[in-house]
């Protein structure tokens, strides 16, 4: 099969969706000449013309409230929010207006939207456009969430997110653009709340979104080689997400690590972590572990910035210690 | 608050001041996009003039030409305080600096915006919007339900000069009896038709049982 890159699976998803839906259009910040500060969109306005491909002013709230009252008349916006730092400019209108219109409008109303954006830290591009925010929007009911893991899945989720009838924000990892991945020629599309397990294994389920993916997949080839072996389980898409595979891998492996790049504290992890407990705490061997970025901005130094984040090394350890039944957090 | 009709072309009335700003604008670009010959009007106070989205969206509809209307009902009251004190300079001015055509008009004069809006929505069915309208109007009752004592921000002379002189219907019924459209009976007859209606419709809601339980987590998703 194909190799791609992330970046121009997600540019033909949006391409693919384009041609198959004229009232799909593309709206953000430099998005069509430029094709954004990361050439996802190169060559969209070529097709599509600058009407389809629009490029808007610095206006994060004004942009995604337009695309929200475009959606609800009819339109379907896929909308470029260049850095997952500025859903802070955008809450209220992805979470007071494009979440809450079809539940106050008693159903009569939907907002088919997409909020494209992105996480990750490490690219020496400091606290203000370096964060994982998917935690945020995952706290408010309307929303779905979207984290691919991959090139395959960030064109699979992005075609389905596009055709959700729902505002649907899907996270991609800025330093994964280039990363390649086998991507099928021909169309497919991934369902929302489907998890993929993507390494089998019997000791640990190593539960991983997005780049965290590709840390728990290393860390399983080093436990490999000591005999541990762990899982690896991705849950794609946060909202809705897939609780039974979760509980299911959980149930038989007997411990878990959550692995998400958002700050710990009252984040993804702590979530999972808690259903996990909560569902299947009767078949743990160990506690439930997070691991998520440290609670601190994330800094500019790359010294210590590679502190903050969750590491192969440290998903070693820590499985590592938890398959051996030492205590991880002495009372 | 919280009324909204598709049907009918109410895209929902919005409980976060200058909420539908963004909305309101993204109507009108969805119709230049698909070609279609809607214009969208926004109702908004005075208040949401305070809000940045306003000028986000304003700067955008104008770039793009979109058949939008903002109609600011400047009702004199930001909340509980005076415009005055928290509007700067001139608020039709706000919408000239993005090159959009601005009209202040007497919002208590049922005929002037009548013939104001027609105009405006022709125009801007035309692809000559955006436009901006101040409508000078006023608020009879509080900010919200339990704002019942006024008499720390306006007088109650204030607001018995507006309900007496300057109200839009006493007024326009005035005109259609003048001008022979309409005689005093006919009003009388139809003013009761609608005190009925609204007493019906208000019986009709309150007789009405509350939803069941199992609704409580309805339409939080669009299948």
């Amino acid at each position: 099969m194909r190799e791609i890159t992330l970046s121009r699976a997600v540019n033909e998803a949006i391409a693919e969706e384009m041609r198959r839906d004229p009232r799909v259009f593309l709206m953000g910040e430099d998005v069509a000449e430029a094709g954004t500060p990361f050439k996802v969109l190169s060559g969209l306005v070529e097709e599509f013309g600058p009407e389809r491909v629009l490029d808007t002013p610095i206006s994060e709230p004004g942009f995604v409230g337009l695309a929200v009252g475009a959606a609800m008349t009819g339109a379907r916006p896929v909308v470029d929010l260049m850095f997952g730092d500025f859903l802070y400019l955008v809450m209220d209108q992805l979470c007071n207006q494009a979440a809450k219109q079809h539940y106050m409008s008693g159903g009569k109303l939907t907002v088919p939207m997409v909020l494209r954006t992105n996480l990750g830290a490490t690219r020496r591009s400091a606290a203000q456009h370096s964060q994982s925010l998917q935690a945020l929007v995952a706290h408010i009911p309307g929303l779905k969430v979207a984290m691919p893991s991959s090139a395959y899945e960030a064109k699979g989720l992005m075609k389905t997110a596009i055709r959700d009838e729902n505002p649907v924000v899907i996270f991609e990892d800025k330093l994964m653009y280039q990363d390649k991945a086998p991507v099928p020629e021909e169309e497919y599309l991934i369902p929302f709340g489907a998890a993929h397990i993507k390494r089998p294994g019997r000791d640990i389920t190593l539960i991983a979104t997005s780049s965290m993916v590709q840390v728990a997949e290393a860390a399983a080839a080093t436990l490999a080689g000591e005999g541990i072996e762990a899982e690896v389980v991705d849950p794609r898409t946060l909202v809705p997400l897939d609780e039974a595979t979760l509980l299911e891998s959980v149930k038989r492996t007997s411990r878990a690590i959550v692995i998400d790049e958002g700050h710990q504290s009252y984040g993804v992890t702590a979530e999972i972590a808690s259903r996990l407990t909560e569902k299947a705490f009767y078949h743990l061997d160990a506690p439930v572990v997070r691991m998520g970025a440290m609670d601190v901005p994330v800094p500019f130094s790359p010294a210590l910035e590679d502190l903050t984040v969750p590491t192969p090394g440290g998903v070693v350890e820590t499985a590592r210690r938890l398959c051996a039944g030492e205590l991880i957090h002495a009372a | 608050m919280h009324i909204a009709d598709q049907s009918h072309g109410n895209l929902g009335a919005n409980a976060i001041v200058g909420g539908s700003m963004g909305i309101a604008t993204g109507s009108a670009l969805r119709a230049k996009l698909a070609g279609e010959d809607d214009v969208t009007v926004c109702f908004f106070g005075d208040g949401a003039t305070a809000q940045g989205l306003w000028y986000e969206v304003m700067n955008m509809a104008a770039l793009w030409r979109l058949p939008v209307i903002y109609a600011c009902e400047n009702n004199g009251y930001s909340e509980y305080t005076k415009t005055e004190e928290i509007a700067a300079g001139s608020i039709t001015a706000r919408a000239e600096a993005f090159g959009i055509e601005a009209h202040r008009v007497d919002g208590q004069d049922v005929l002037a915006v009548n013939a104001l809006a027609r105009d405006l929505v022709a125009r801007a069915r035309r692809g000559e919007g955006p436009f901006f309208v101040e409508l000078e109007t006023y608020r009879y009752h509080g900010h919200h339900v339990g704002d019942i004592n006024r008499e720390y921000y306006r007088s109650k002379e204030e607001e018995r000069d507006w309900k007496e002189n300057r109200d839009p219907i006493l007024r326009f019924r005035g005109w259609l009896v003048a001008e022979g459209i309409a005689a005093e009976a006919e009003l009388e007859a139809m003013t009761a038709e609608i005190a009925e209606d609204a007493a019906a419709a208000v019986a009709y809601a309150e007789a009405a049982a509350y939803p069941p339980a199992h609704e409580v987590d309805m339409h939080v998703f669009a299948d």
